[in-house]
């Protein structure tokens, strides 16, 4: 019964979900701009050394590098800012009316996001990786599915734990047009072995980068991060169900308030 | 950043774009992006928050002029801009006016005046766009049409040829090549070549812009927002 009632619940999130984010001219444009952000990154670094636009196992590389730029900046943007878009528009008063549980509400819109960003992958890898000469098959195609999965459902959990702190910022913006660019950088858009000393540190105790190390591994064969296989998809398990809780329970706490206070 | 991710390589990167330093090169760029960015994305976030606050409404209500009340919000915002942009050319600005002589920060003080004028209008025009679609998704496009178009952090031939047509209608474009040009190698033979085409954009950013302006702010007064 219980059982039934979550699935009802997710379901019916998903499908709302689905109805709002995913249609539209807003859907079709942020699915058309990843490309043209993919092109412009990857051509931004790899300007600094011109024969890597030459070398395909370079370009693959940073291109992988750059496809989790975008899953990290689309679930900054849509899962992180979701319940603060609400509350804007007078939604999460009557969400929270009809006692819908927020946190799930919260996590249907990281599943949301998930479809919204494998659309934008998608179109990045079909139009841009040919443009740049990149061969865009990969090495390990079940490690790739397993490391995009993994990165995918951390990204969103780290929305998640931000979408606290975007409900009680007064320009959050700001913070995600930082954050966009500061968490692909520590987490393996460059890769660990090229990266200096302090960024390696971080790279090393930020979780994002063990299952963008899996991801990158499985697209391109090649192993950045000096991390066994195993130990990389511990760590990435066990930080996807730390960042879940951390940023559920916050949100289970900012809801009591806003039950309490309004909003 | 970039250069450690690939391992820079100096020679090759003369050969392309005609610039010893890489570092000098982007910055210069990067800032005139960040500019470009602010002042569109100021704008496009104002004028979301105000439709779906309901003071748009009030403002195309009242007698104040809709682009004056816009170019006004994005005035901190530049400020900001321009704060980044004195901070990254600050040494560069430095070695330049001592080498070739204060000319340098005049003229290129001139070039981004100039060039703030289309940006303005680009910004104001998709400010409307966003109040017409309700939604403020497209600054995500335009920022990423300047980010990889304006040909600022690497010259436009590496480019494919068929989008390189983005990149002339581009008012960056005619930005930092002078800037370049003048705070790294003094030289202002580009300036020539340059500054007719920026004076050319700004008066055609200007003229298409009003009647785009015109079009879009008067089907917002007789519609409303929800057309």
């Amino acid at each position: 019964m219980y059982r039934a009632r979550i699935a009802r619940l997710i379901s019916t999130e998903l499908w709302r979900g689905v109805l709002s984010e995913l249609r539209g001219v807003s859907a079709l444009i942020e699915i058309l701009t990843s490309p043209i952000w993919i092109l412009g990154l990857v051509l931004a670094i790899s300007i600094q050394n011109p024969a890597s636009l030459k070398d395909p196992i370079s370009l693959k590389n940073l291109c992988w590098g750059i496809v989790v730029f975008i899953m990290i900046s689309d679930k900054l943007w849509l899962v992180g800012h979701h319940l603060e878009r609400e509350k804007r528009l007078g939604i999460l008063e009557q969400i929270l009316a009809t006692n819908t549980p927020i946190a799930l509400h919260a996590i249907s819109a990281s599943l949301t996001a998930m479809i919204w960003t494998m659309a934008s992958a998608s179109t990045s890898i079909a139009l841009v990786f040919p443009i740049l000469g990149v061969d865009p098959r990969p090495a390990n195609p079940a490690l790739l599915v397993v490391g995009y999965i993994l990165s995918d459902m951390m990204a969103s959990g780290i929305a998640l734990l931000y979408s606290n702190a975007v409900l009680v910022m007064r320009r959050p913006w700001i913070a995600t047009n930082l954050f966009q660019f500061t968490l692909p950088v520590v987490s393996g858009l460059l890769p660990y072995n090229l990266s200096p000393e302090a960024i390696k540190r971080i790279i090393e105790v930020n979780p994002l980068s063990y299952p963008v190390e899996i991801l990158r591994r499985g697209a391109t064969g090649h192993q950045s991060l000096p991390a066994d296989l195993y130990m990389a998809l511990a760590m990435s398990i066990a930080s996807i169900l730390a960042l879940y809780s951390l940023g559920i329970a916050l949100i289970a706490i900012l809801r009591k308030s806003m039950l309490k206070k309004g909003l | 950043m970039a250069g450690l991710a690939v391992g820079r390589d100096e020679e090759g990167f003369y050969k392309l774009t005609g610039y010893w330093d890489p570092v000098a090169y982007q910055a210069i760029g990067s800032s005139i992006i960040v500019i470009s960015m602010l002042i569109v994305s100021s704008i496009g976030q104002y004028i979301n928050s105000a439709s779906l606050s309901g003071r748009l409404e009030m403002l195309l209500a009242s007698p104040a002029r809709l682009s004056v009340v816009l170019i006004s919000t994005s005035i901190p915002m530049m400020i900001f801009g321009l704060v980044v942009f004195t901070l990254t050319t600050a040494p560069l600005m430095y070695v330049a006016t001592h080498t070739h002589g204060p000319y340098v920060a005049i003229i290129s003080t001139a070039v981004l005046s100039i060039g703030m004028i289309p940006l303005f209008i680009m910004a104001v025009l998709v400010g409307l766009v966003i109040a017409r679609i309700r939604s403020p998704i497209l600054l995500n496009l335009v920022q990423a049409l300047v980010f990889t178009f304006s040909g600022a952090l690497y010259p436009l031939t590496i480019l494919p040829e068929i989008l390189r047509i983005f990149s002339q209608a581009l008012p960056i474009v005619y930005i930092v090549d002078p800037m370049r040009s003048l705070l790294i190698t003094g030289d202002l033979g580009i300036i020539g070549l340059k500054i007719p085409a920026l004076l050319i954009i700004a008066l055609a950013y200007g003229s298409i812009g009003a009647i785009l302006y015109r079009r879009f702010s008067s089907a917002l007064r007789r519609g409303g927002l929800n057309v």
